[in-house]
């Protein structure tokens, strides 16, 4: 049975594993070509990253919700992206993400010294765009872009820091 | 019958053959070395670097195209 099998289907394994030059080289060839396109498709994604991304408009609070020197939690766009409003000065409004760019403690609002400050390692960030002033932090904090309309300040996006390069 | 002239070509043959695929492996190296320092900054939120490093990766791809092609043309000669 084994005889007849060999001679109806002749195969010699090692004739079938053996991968010439040639094949090793097409295979590596293909492998370079998969890691350029890997590494064009991180290119584009970062360039996604970078810049405003605008989201679905979302009322955060009322005109008297938060006063001036205060400070308001909510969440945007998604319900577990904490984010802190905050009225450093009459009628101007100003949203950051609340998740320190270090390791993620919540932040702050600082009114006297102007900033947002995470209490984990004294990393803190400036209230005016949100760049990092002092601590480990490695870059700004995502800025939560704001309109105030007549019935209330609503969220309608968020813009990665300038840092983000 | 393999005539001397014809064995002197295909050692030269096999020569061409290694030092190639010596320099394809060296660019692979090089291209993946590129991707792991390209996601590492990603994560650390440096956005910078990730596009000369997809230009020299696409380069290195393109040479090892190159000689690939340049091997077949190698092959089908007399």
């Amino acid at each position: 049975m084994d005889d007849r099998l060999s001679k109806e289907f002749p195969i010699d394994w090692e004739e079938d594993n053996y991968v010439s030059r040639r094949e090793f080289f097409k295979f590596m060839t293909l492998a370079s070509g998969g890691l350029a396109l890997g590494s064009v498709g991180l290119a584009a994604w970062s360039q996604t990253k970078r810049g405003e991304v605008r989201f679905e408009p979302a009322r955060i609070a009322g005109m008297t919700d938060v006063e001036v020197g205060g400070s308001l939690g909510f969440s945007y766009p998604r319900p577990k992206d904490i984010c802190i409003l905050v009225q450093p000065e009459p009628g101007k409004y100003m949203a950051f993400s609340r998740r320190c760019t270090h390791l993620s403690c919540p932040v702050n609002y600082e009114h006297d010294q102007k900033r947002l400050f995470c209490p984990c390692h004294n990393g803190a960030f400036s209230i005016e765009d949100g760049s990092v002033l002092q601590g480990p932090p490695p870059h700004s904090l995502p800025q939560v872009i704001l309109e105030v309309r007549d019935d209330g300040i609503f969220a309608v996006g968020v813009s990665h820091g300038a840092d983000h390069s | 019958m393999i005539s001397e002239q014809e064995q002197q070509r295909h050692r030269q043959r096999a020569a061409v053959y290694v030092v190639l695929l010596m320099f394809n492996l060296t660019l692979i190296i090089l291209q993946i070395w590129l991707f792991a320092g390209t996601l590492e900054n990603l994560i650390a939120g440096k956005f910078s670097v990730a596009i000369p490093a997809a230009v020299v990766s696409v380069i290195c791809a393109g040479v090892n195209v190159w000689m690939l092609v340049g091997l077949y043309r190698m092959e089908k000669r007399p």
